[in-house]
């Protein structure tokens, strides 16, 4: 014995040091405060899968922690078995996982998912974002039909692609066997340099497994109007996860304004309001203009439910939403919902519209405390109100959150 | 078994001076540190406190307070730390070199010796492993040493007490080598434990087949890389992967476990049939 | 018997032993003779498993050399096997430590015999000391073989003749002993069985009682016609 000290004493030593320095660390978990986000009103079910993601400045330092309904994680802390089960917390992809199995393997990082009934369709356009392999423009349709346990999947060749520089999957849609992918395809003008977008349909029948038609529906360019005034396209659909029949083509113009201020002197500000709206029937292949009615002029276009539009103009402290049904020439709704602004004044960064609700948080730049506000646009009610608050004895004082985004699909 | 804790024993005997030798200078430079650092803020307090005047609250604003955050960046802390893990790298070389290059061939003794070769291979990977994991955990006693003696030598209205995770926090080397959870120990120390075994093969290709066991052996750390980073290659080729987060972390895990027990066998092969003196 | 079967082995391209055969019987002293670089040490190496051959078998007892064999086979190479830093007490202890086969009284025997001080640090020893010590932590081993490199070279006048005294000994009575030389004058008269080798092949393999006996020749005799000089 005497002769192996070495060999008992040194290992032993080190290993009661390493217990008892984790029994020490795991006792005392965090020293940074413990957040969460606390209901004050409606449904927590509302708010089950959603993550505050911000970062908190203490005096001494700062850290990245996600908040939800039932406390914090600090990001830096976890270890790395942690941190990889924290990324597959997707509910979105984890509610496929469970009902379509193996399916979701190796699809679930690139392309889109699209479910109807128990049909659930993957594109992967993930091959074809570069002109610079042109043979890349091919894109992979996978299908499984869990009635029948129909297991399919062809890669279908995209006509007239070469001069694209970059193509994006809008939405699909599935009607007969007939499954049409709408792409924007953006490309540059050769003499002017400008960008150009192209809305492209792409007929493909799911029998033969080829593109049988391929039609471009709208076409745009990106134009500086003025100096301060610029416009975009946007496009719109009423379902993310599912196929759509129609897409909303929206132009969104935006202008720089100069306003004088007794306290802050001449600042910039900018307006932003939907200078013309299109919506496309995928299924008629019929593009039509939507007359917006004077009543929202300045407003912006932010969501659609089937044939009800969403428009959105700020207030101070809150923001209209005024839903409009295009069928009918009607306004149905006219909703005024508390709301934040950011500091450049704009209410966007802070709202989210999701499945017919509207998520509004006070996400400013710095903030000593975010509220959650969760409402109904059709109905117009509030179906949840939360504040994030602290856990435990000892609160602490000293801290700032920034930078935080709201995180609805974990 | 009995033959491999006699010759870990062995092993840990020869370098018993010098890692008494690191233990030593990592003690007398961080102690000797904490002390210098401790008395220039002192004097600091001295002159501009009790002789001109200055009020604590000025003086804090000016200077700062003192704490383990001085100190933990500099030279005094950071230097014995990196001159250890150089010292040891240099060791997992020596450690098999010794007996073939030095005076006496004591290397002849090791092989003859009626006990399964491979036990010496694994005498000598305790005894980087304990010797690495015991300086670890020296430093881990350390610091709160240190933060005592530095809290002696500043007043107290002057000294911030810092828990040990915010020493260790502002330094990355020090997160690395004592991680928050026990898992990441596992994983950054069997890593280290899979480094140090393809190292000590390739170093026994080398012995075996010297010129041309040199290329073997950068051969076999490749091919052992190629092996536990496949998967990630594929993604990386394919663009797409089929796992799942969790599903790599432990496929990970697995090709590590093979990639060790493969050069365990690989080690003993060599050692058996092919090692010459 | 170890037997040693048609031995090949190269270093690089140079092969170094071309198909090497012989036997060693327990109770006789065979010699390994040949110049430099022949492949003497080599054989030894290969027969102690110290070096991989390419081709051909060494059996000791009929079987394949592995870790029990040691407690069976010695060898004593011609530096020493033990660390500088250590004292001859240690050097004896980490051989009792391992060796089943360690005679403790045998060891101490032959440090009086040497007149070796146990305290002596093995740095501090001249070069026949040296030997000395490293001969004893062979032959302090109850093995029924001893394998020997160059024991008298680079050695005193006086250490050598101690070293010579002990292949008169009991102490290697009853074993069978492999010894390599090209000094053989000092045990010339010992030598039952002699090996000449040249350029990694058997020249000749002969009994020397046999040829002294019917042929009226010594070993250096048949050196002389085998090599030549």
């Amino acid at each position: 014995m005497g002769k192996y000290w070495k060999v008992i004493m040194i290992p032993l030593i080190t290993m009661i040091v390493f217990i008892t320095y984790y029994i020490h660390v795991q006792s005392n978990p965090v020293a940074s405060a413990q957040f969460f986000l606390a209901k004050q009103s409606g449904d927590e079910k509302e708010v089950e899968h959603i993550s505050l993601d911000t970062e908190i400045n203490y005096t001494d330092g700062r850290e990245m922690v996600g908040i939800t309904n039932k406390g914090s994680i600090v990001y830096s802390n976890l270890s790395i078995y942690e941190h990889l089960k924290h990324i597959s917390k997707n509910s979105q992809i984890n509610r496929l996982r469970k009902k379509y199995g193996s399916f979701i393997r190796g699809k679930a990082d690139v392309g889109r998912f699209f479910e109807k009934d128990d049909l659930l369709v993957h594109i992967d356009d993930s091959l074809n974002p570069f002109t610079d392999n042109r043979e890349k423009h091919n894109i992979t349709v996978s299908m499984y039909d869990l009635k029948t346990k129909e297991k399919d999947s062809f890669e279908v060749k995209l006509p007239h692609v070469d001069k694209y520089r970059w193509l994006f999957l809008v939405t699909a849609s599935l009607n007969d066997n007939i499954l049409k992918i709408i792409t924007s395809n953006e490309y540059e003008e050769p003499k002017s340099h400008r960008t150009l977008t192209d809305y492209v349909v792409y007929t493909i029948d799911i029998d033969t497994k080829k593109v049988i038609d391929a039609e471009k529906v709208f076409e745009y360019t990106n134009e500086e109007i003025s100096e301060n005034q610029y416009s975009i396209i946007d496009f719109h659909t009423d379902k993310r996860d599912e196929f759509s029949d129609f897409i909303m083509i929206e132009e969104r113009s935006y202008e720089d304004i100069t306003v004088e201020s007794e306290e802050e002197g001449a600042y910039n500000q900018q307006t932003e309001s939907t200078a013309a709206l299109k919506k496309y029937d995928i299924k008629a292949n019929k593009l039509s203009d939507i007359t917006i009615p004077k009543e929202l002029e300045g407003y912006t276009f932010e969501h659609v439910n089937g044939d009800v539009l969403y428009f959105v103009k700020q207030a101070e402290q809150s923001i209209h939403v005024v839903g409009y049904d295009h069928s009918k020439n009607k306004i149905t709704s006219k909703q005024t919902f508390d709301s934040f602004v950011d500091e450049y004044g704009d209410y966007r960064a802070n709202t989210i519209f999701y499945n017919n609700k509207l998520y509004v948080t006070n996400l400013i730049d710095e903030s000593k405390s975010i509220e959650l506000i969760i409402e109904d646009i059709v109905t117009g009610d509030t179906i949840y109100k939360g504040k994030v608050e602290q856990k435990g004895k000892a609160p602490v004082k000293d801290y700032v959150f920034q930078n935080a985004f709201l995180n609805i699909n974990q | 078994m009995k033959n491999y804790v006699k010759l870990f024993n062995f092993e840990m005997g020869r370098f018993l001076k010098g890692y008494l030798a690191l233990v030593g200078i990592t003690v007398a430079v961080q102690v000797l540190g904490v002390v210098i650092a401790s008395r220039s803020y002192t004097n600091k307090i001295n002159k501009y406190v009790y002789h001109e005047g200055m009020a604590i609250d000025e003086f804090l604003s000016q200077f700062g307070d003192m704490s383990m955050y001085a100190i933990i960046h500099s030279l005094w802390i950071q230097g014995p730390i990196l001159f250890c893990i150089s010292v040891l790298l240099i060791y997992t070389l020596l450690i098999w070199y010794r007996d073939w290059f030095g005076k006496n061939t004591f290397i002849y003794r090791l092989l003859m010796l009626p006990t399964e070769r491979i036990n010496i291979f694994f005498a000598k990977l305790t005894t980087i492993m304990v010797m690495v994991l015991s300086l670890v955990a020296l430093q881990i006693m350390l610091l709160p040493v240190l933060n005592k003696v530095m809290s002696s030598l500043v007043p107290e209205a002057y000294f911030m007490n810092l828990s040990f995770k915010e020493m260790i926090s502002g330094f990355d080397v020090l997160t690395i080598l004592f991680p928050f959870s026990f898992s990441d120990f596992m994983i950054h120390y069997g890593l280290g434990l899979l480094a140090v075994t393809l190292l000590f093969t390739a170093i026994l290709f080398e012995r075996s087949f010297r010129l041309k066991g040199i290329v073997y052996g950068i051969l076999y750390i490749a091919l052992s890389l190629l092996i536990i980073f496949s998967p990630v290659i594929m993604i990386a080729i394919t663009e797409k992967s089929y796992l799942y987060p969790l599903e790599l972390f432990y496929l990970e895990l697995i090709l590590c476990v093979l990639v060790f027990i493969m050069s365990i066998l690989t080690s003993r092969f060599l050692l058996n049939k092919k090692i010459t003196v | 018997m170890i037997e040693v079967k048609n031995i090949k082995k190269n270093y690089g391209r140079r092969e170094v032993l071309k198909g090497v055969s012989f036997t060693a019987n327990k109770g006789e002293i065979t010699c390994l003779i040949g110049v430099n670089g022949v492949g003497k040490t080599t054989i030894m190496n290969a027969i102690m498993g110290l070096t991989p051959i390419k081709s051909g078998e060494i059996l000791i007892e009929g079987k394949p050399l592995d870790k029990t064999s040691y407690e069976k086979i010695t060898f004593i190479p011609d530096a020493i096997t033990m660390l500088p830093q250590m004292k001859i007490s240690d050097a004896m202890a980490f051989m009792n430590d391992y060796y089943q086969c360690w005679n403790q009284k045998r060891a101490n025997d032959m440090l009086k015999f040497f007149r070796l001080e146990k305290e002596s640090r093995i740095s501090e020893l001249s070069k026949g000391n040296r030997a000395k010590v490293n001969l004893l932590l062979g032959l302090a081993l109850d093995v029924d073989y001893v394998l020997m490199d160059e024991p008298f070279s680079g050695i005193d006048i006086f250490s050598r003749e101690q070293i010579a005294e002990v292949f008169t000994s009991h102490l290697i009575e009853n074993r069978g002993v492999i010894i390599t030389t090209h000094e053989i004058h000092d045990i010339e008269h010992l030598i039952d069985k002699a090996v000449l080798l040249d350029e990694g092949v058997i020249l000749k393999e002969f009994n020397a009682e046999d040829v002294r006996e019917n042929e009226g020749k010594s070993i250096v005799d048949v050196m002389r016609e085998v090599f030549h000089v």
